[in-house]
């Protein structure tokens, strides 16, 4: 634990020194993810799905704010919908409008909730979505949510659409009407954005608490209801959801959240305190629970150099040398002790004549 | 020789100007009441276009099912409802857009504000070297 500990705040330290180029670069991979998951689904348009305009687009959202990727993917998409009958180009420009019109003109910031969204679909980990914005964002964050599963199925819609070959017999307003039913009318969608709206608001609930371990309660509370809600719907309306995809996307998925606990919220409960005090205003009931801290010791490694300031001495100049001071030494002790009589206290000099009496007192009793 | 609170002057400034800085210093450049009514006009105008798509979508979804039982009075009904919502809606919006705009506005002028503070020490600043070199250079 305590080496988790120090590899941690040796992760904030790495981010805190490099924190532009960290940056620069997470935001190339989300933006290359985004462009390439659109352009793998509904490359329709040739000159377009080419993994060259993905990599260029990125690079020029990894130097503007983040923010930017957003209506990047959003052209990208509709350019790629041309090539599809008129109906889905115009439906998807619509839903596009009433996304920026309604919710982004306001809050451009959670423009990295609606891009991780189907993201995170793609990689088979949706259920993430819901519990860690749960745990680091407000209920709000539950309209991005659904705006990004929005994005995906139609998407995935799209998909479907350019996958079948043929001219459709039906016209263009039947066209028109089928799309749309297809995107708001499936039972799948919607069981994912009430799914994850219950969850995100629930873990955000739970985590919010005053209880001891309220992050873990709120992510495993997330879980359970999430499976609840996804086995629930797939009885109910009889979906196409795999419930060991599942089970396993849920487990990945809180052991991502533990992981985002411990580098954002890691408290030790055992050493919690309650305090209790009143000023002229107010009783207040503290509840204290202090922080995971470690301090990392510090190695400082001296290297002694043997070609800096040092010289070379030579041992037997010395050794005469210390002999000669030892000759020197003898005769500077007696003077020494001569100074040094001078100086010692009265004690001491009783003391050292008390001595030379009790050797002569020695001496005369031997030679008796 | 370099003058350590003067670079802490001008650094800070650059990061305001570099930054947050950008933004608040166009949306300082208008009357707080001329920011906030620009904004919300193009809120409600906005909010215009985006309620006819919605209704627009709605139309096309539910389009099989209203046509089978339409009749003048489901017709009206519908119309009333559309009016109503679109008033609800826009009501809604322009104020939250009144709220939004009218914070995002005092927002930029405190920046702003700051700003001019910080400029002011930087003159100050100038104007104590300029006299400590007329000073050095009348001695």
């Amino acid at each position: 634990m305590k080496n988790l500990l120090i590899l941690r705040d040796k992760i904030k330290d790495i981010y805190a020194k490099e924190s532009n180029i960290i940056d620069k670069v997470i935001t190339f991979i989300l933006a290359f993810a985004t462009f390439m998951f659109i352009t793998k689904n509904i490359g329709f348009t040739k000159m377009l799905s080419s993994p060259l305009i993905s990599f260029g687009l990125a690079i020029i959202c990894a130097f503007i704010p983040r923010a930017i990727i957003l209506p990047f993917a959003s052209i990208l998409i509709l350019m790629n919908m041309y090539s599809l009958p008129l109906p889905a180009f115009a439906v998807t420009t619509m839903i596009l409008l009433i996304m920026y019109i309604f919710y982004f003109r306001y809050s451009p910031k959670h423009v990295l909730v609606i891009i991780l969204t189907p993201l995170a679909f793609a990689l088979k980990i949706p259920y993430l979505i819901p519990i860690a914005f749960g745990l680091v964002a407000t209920p709000v964050a539950a309209i991005p949510v659904s705006f990004g599963i929005v994005i995906y199925y139609v998407i995935l819609i799209a998909k479907k659409m350019g996958v079948s070959t043929g001219e459709s017999k039906a016209g263009m307003l039947a066209e028109l009407t089928s799309y749309t039913k297809q995107i708001f009318q499936n039972p799948e969608m919607i069981v994912y954005i009430i799914g994850f709206a219950i969850c995100l608001i629930l873990v955000y609930t739970i985590r919010r608490l005053a209880i001891n371990y309220a992050w873990r309660v709120a992510i495993v509370s997330g879980t359970i209801i999430n499976i609840l809600i996804m086995v629930v719907g797939e009885i109910a309306f009889k979906l196409s959801i795999s419930f060991v995809a599942l089970f396993i996307g849920s487990i990945i998925a809180a052991a991502i959240c533990l992981v985002l606990e411990f580098f954002l919220f890691n408290v030790d409960y055992m050493r919690r305190e309650n305090l209790e005090f009143e000023d002229d205003n107010y009783v207040y009931y503290v509840k204290a629970i202090p922080k995971v801290a470690i301090t990392a010791t510090k190695k400082t490694v001296k290297k002694i150099n043997e070609d800096s300031e040092t010289e070379i001495l030579d041992a037997k100049a010395i050794r005469e040398k210390n002999e000669q001071n030892d000759s020197n030494n003898e005769l500077d002790d007696k003077t020494r002790v001569l100074t040094e009589s001078e100086t010692v206290s009265d004690e001491e000099k009783i003391n050292q004549m008390l001595f030379t009496k009790s050797l002569e007192q020695e001496l005369e009793l031997k030679k008796k | 020789m370099l003058d350590k609170r003067k670079i802490i002057i001008m650094s800070k400034l650059n990061i305001y100007e570099k930054g947050s800085g950008k933004e608040d210093i166009k949306i300082s450049a208008y009357y707080r009441k001329d920011y906030i009514s620009f904004h919300t006009i193009a809120t409600a105008l906005w909010v215009t276009l985006g309620y006819i798509l919605i209704w627009a979508l709605i139309g096309i979804t539910l389009m099989d099912s209203i046509m089978k039982t339409m009749s003048f009075a489901k017709l009206v009904t519908l119309m009333l409802a559309a009016i109503v919502g679109y008033i609800l809606v826009l009501i809604s919006y322009v104020v939250f857009a009144n709220m939004y705009y009218s914070q995002k506005h005092k927002s930029a002028r405190k920046g702003v504000r700051k700003y001019n503070h910080t400029l002011i020490r930087l003159m100050r600043s100038y104007e104590r070297e300029s006299k400590r070199n007329e000073k050095s250079s009348n001695s």
